[in-house]
């Protein structure tokens, strides 16, 4: 049974006692249980009275006057209701201390609403962009107005994040990213990413200084092979060494070659202009000396030539050779290989086909870094430099073209570039 | 959408169009900021390929200065507007004209700079007379373009203060510049080629911060409605304290 039912019915159990003793004493049964009647209806007016008094908080006491079942409704209420303030208490306390994280974040943090306006940020925000209190509301590109930025705001597509040199007079390089959150809303972070950004600025420089003072040493180191290997009798003990001297320090050289053309890919200076390149005429030319790659490999070009893309000639020409060297490289005698160059509604596409040893699907997603190899013995006997593939990534990321790979094990592959509809030329149209 | 976004900034009455136009003259300012910032690099590694960018940047900004022109006159057609309105309209047409020409003014520094690039009397331009002045005025200017803008965004006019005692700083650095360059020319005629661009350079730095100046005193206009060019002295000192006070307050 419930307390305060109990309660109250102890109440009224007793008083009904006393009301009876009186009534029997006096023998006024009528009026006396009239009486009571009234007496336990004010009393439970008396105590609603109260009640209400209280919760509205008008009292001032913390515990309400009340006996019986009230007493008890409200102990209850008010055991109710300090819960309730803890809970309360512990969830401000929580939400403060999230707010105090994000303040003492060293990233830079704006919360914009759909229309970039600021809802929030922090204290290095604050520091970053000279934010005040009243910006709140405010656009954040009035307030920072780099046109990079805008353009990153503007267009939507937060996959990648920006990165801008020197903000507010600060010179140090910056990492601008957007992430889109609880529906609507956008958290920008920024993040000081100098010394990253030097240190991969180093890394560059060392490639590109070490490939460049290797390349003089090693060529004086073939040009004397080569003489050395012609004046040895091709029945001396020295003939083998010496070719294969000269086979390695090609290969050396080759390697070199591809480091350097790849951290000028990289350094972001190709030097020359953009203009419509035939990739199908270079493609003929390719298949006009295709002899002097391969005699061992049937070779068929399916070029359609009035289509041209808007680029770089010379890094275009190596992604087409490298493709097609790859090709050979990895399809055994009497295979055969096919190069598509074609347009469809997604754009144009440059193909190539073999009938080789295929990839397994697990190297696939690796093959465009430095140095891969799914195979090291089999690539190093091909002569492979194991950049080819980099190099090409590197190139066709400045087309903003796409490699794609499909291979089957043992059937063959083919890599096929996506370049964009908007890079597409007709050589009817000039 | 648009009801919603109707009147959320400035102005209750500010509707989708002036919001663009408003937009438009920042967006406009971030690209001279950074035409400046590239001038200013450009300046100080004597970078001639950051030279010919900031040329390219003044395309663009003029492009911006038309667009923001055509705005104007679509919303002075259609909507005729009046009071704040007006002003914001009247306020951005100047503010276009001045960020156009503190473009143009930028475009002679980064001209200097290629000039040294190329000349033939093999000069050093961070070895000139008047080449610490520029560094200074340029960077000041910039600051100036920067608090200007800002107080823009933010359609206050707390930076006027700030501005106009910058402006009067740069005007004493410009005139020592000045006199220095003036005693070189008597003293090195045979570089006076060079010395003529390191003029023309530091007038166009100090041109921008009367631009700059000229933009604090159209958002003045904008918030105020009044118009500081014809104050005297004592005048304009009282109507600064007096937004001083109110910005404080």
């Amino acid at each position: 049974m419930s307390k305060g039912i109990a309660r109250e019915l102890t109440w009224v159990i007793t008083s009904l006692w006393i009301a009876i003793f009186i009534a029997w004493v006096s023998d006024q049964w009528l009026w006396v249980l009239g009486a009571y009647f009234l007496v336990y209806l004010s009393r439970q007016l008396y105590s609603v009275l109260q009640f209400e008094k209280w919760i509205k908080g008008h009292s001032g006491v913390s515990y309400p006057p009340g006996s019986g079942f009230w007493a008890e409704i409200s102990h209850l209420v008010s055991r109710k209701q300090r819960s309730l303030e803890k809970h309360a208490n512990l969830q401000l306390y929580k939400s403060e201390q999230f707010l105090a994280a994000s303040m003492a974040m060293p990233d830079a943090l704006v919360s914009l609403n759909e229309f970039h306006q600021i809802e929030w940020f922090n204290r290095s925000a604050r520091k970053l962009f000279g934010l005040k209190q009243s910006d709140i509301g405010r656009r954040i590109e009035n307030l920072y107005r780099h046109p990079d930025f805008i353009a990153y705001l503007k267009q939507g597509d937060y996959g990648q994040s920006l990165t801008i040199n020197g903000v507010n007079q600060r010179p140090r390089v910056y990492s601008f990213k957007i992430l889109p959150y609880h529906r609507i809303h956008k958290l920008l972070i920024v993040k000081d990413i100098h010394e990253l950004y030097n240190l991969a600025q180093i890394r560059r420089d060392f490639v590109a200084n070490a490939s460049h003072e290797l390349r003089t040493p090693l060529t004086v180191l073939s040009g004397y092979l080569e003489v050395m290997r012609d004046s040895v009798e091709p029945a001396s003990p020295w003939a083998k060494p010496l070719q294969s001297m000269e086979h390695q320090s090609n290969r050396m050289q080759a390697i070199i070659n591809d480091l350097l053309t790849l951290s000028a890919m990289e350094s972001e200076t190709i030097t020359g202009d953009e203009g419509p390149v035939a990739i199908g005429d270079i493609l003929q030319q390719m298949a006009e000396s295709i002899d002097q790659m391969t005699t061992e490999h049937t070779v068929r070009f399916e070029v359609d030539t009035s289509l041209k893309i808007i680029g770089y000639e010379d890094p275009l020409k190596s992604v087409l050779t490298n493709l097609v060297s790859n090709a050979i490289r990895y399809t055994p005698a009497g295979g055969q290989i096919t190069v598509r160059w074609y347009q469809d509604q997604k754009g144009a596409h440059y193909e190539v086909e073999d009938t080789g040893i295929g990839i397994a699907q697990e190297h696939i997603g690796r093959l465009t870094e430095r140095f891969y190899r799914v195979d090291t013995a089999r690539s190093r006997e091909t002569g492979g430099t194991g950049l080819g593939l980099a190099i090409v990534k590197h190139i066709l990321e400045r087309h903003h073209a796409k490699l794609v790979i499909k291979s089957q094990v043992q059937k063959g592959s083919v890599f096929r570039c996506d370049f964009v509809p908007g890079r597409i030329v007709r050589s009817e149209d000039e | 959408m648009e009801k919603e976004n109707f009147g959320r900034h400035i102005s209750e009455s500010m509707n989708q169009n002036l919001e663009d136009l408003f937009n438009h003259i920042l967006e406009m300012g971030g690209l001279v900021e950074r035409q400046f910032e590239a001038a200013l690099v450009a300046l100080g590694s004597s970078d001639t390929a950051k030279a010919s960018e900031v040329v390219a940047f003044d395309k663009i900004v003029n492009q911006s200065e038309m667009e923001i022109d055509k705005l104007c006159s679509r919303v002075l057609a259609r909507q005729q507007p009046t009071a704040s309105d007006l002003r914001l309209i009247l306020a951005a047409i100047r503010i276009a004209i001045d960020l156009e020409r503190m473009g143009d003014e930028i475009v002679k520094i980064a001209n200097m700079v290629a000039m040294f690039g190329q000349s033939e009397h093999n000069l050093k331009c961070s070895e000139m007379p008047g080449y610490g002045e520029l560094m200074d005025i340029s960077t000041r200017s910039n600051q100036m373009l920067k608090t200007a803008l800002d107080s823009f965004a933010r359609v206050s006019t707390e930076g006027a203060g700030e501005l106009i005692q910058e402006e009067d700083r740069i005007d004493v650095i410009f005139a020592e510049a000045m006199a220095d360059l003036k005693g070189q020319l008597r003293t090195r005629p045979d570089e006076v080629e060079c010395l003529m661009e390191m003029i023309i350079a530091l007038r166009a730095a100090e041109r921008v911060s009367d631009h700059a100046l000229n933009v604090i005193e159209s958002i003045v206009y904008l918030v105020k409605g009044k118009d500081m060019r014809n104050m005297d002295q004592a005048r304009l000192d009282a109507f600064l304290a007096s937004l001083e006070e109110e910005n404080q307050s």
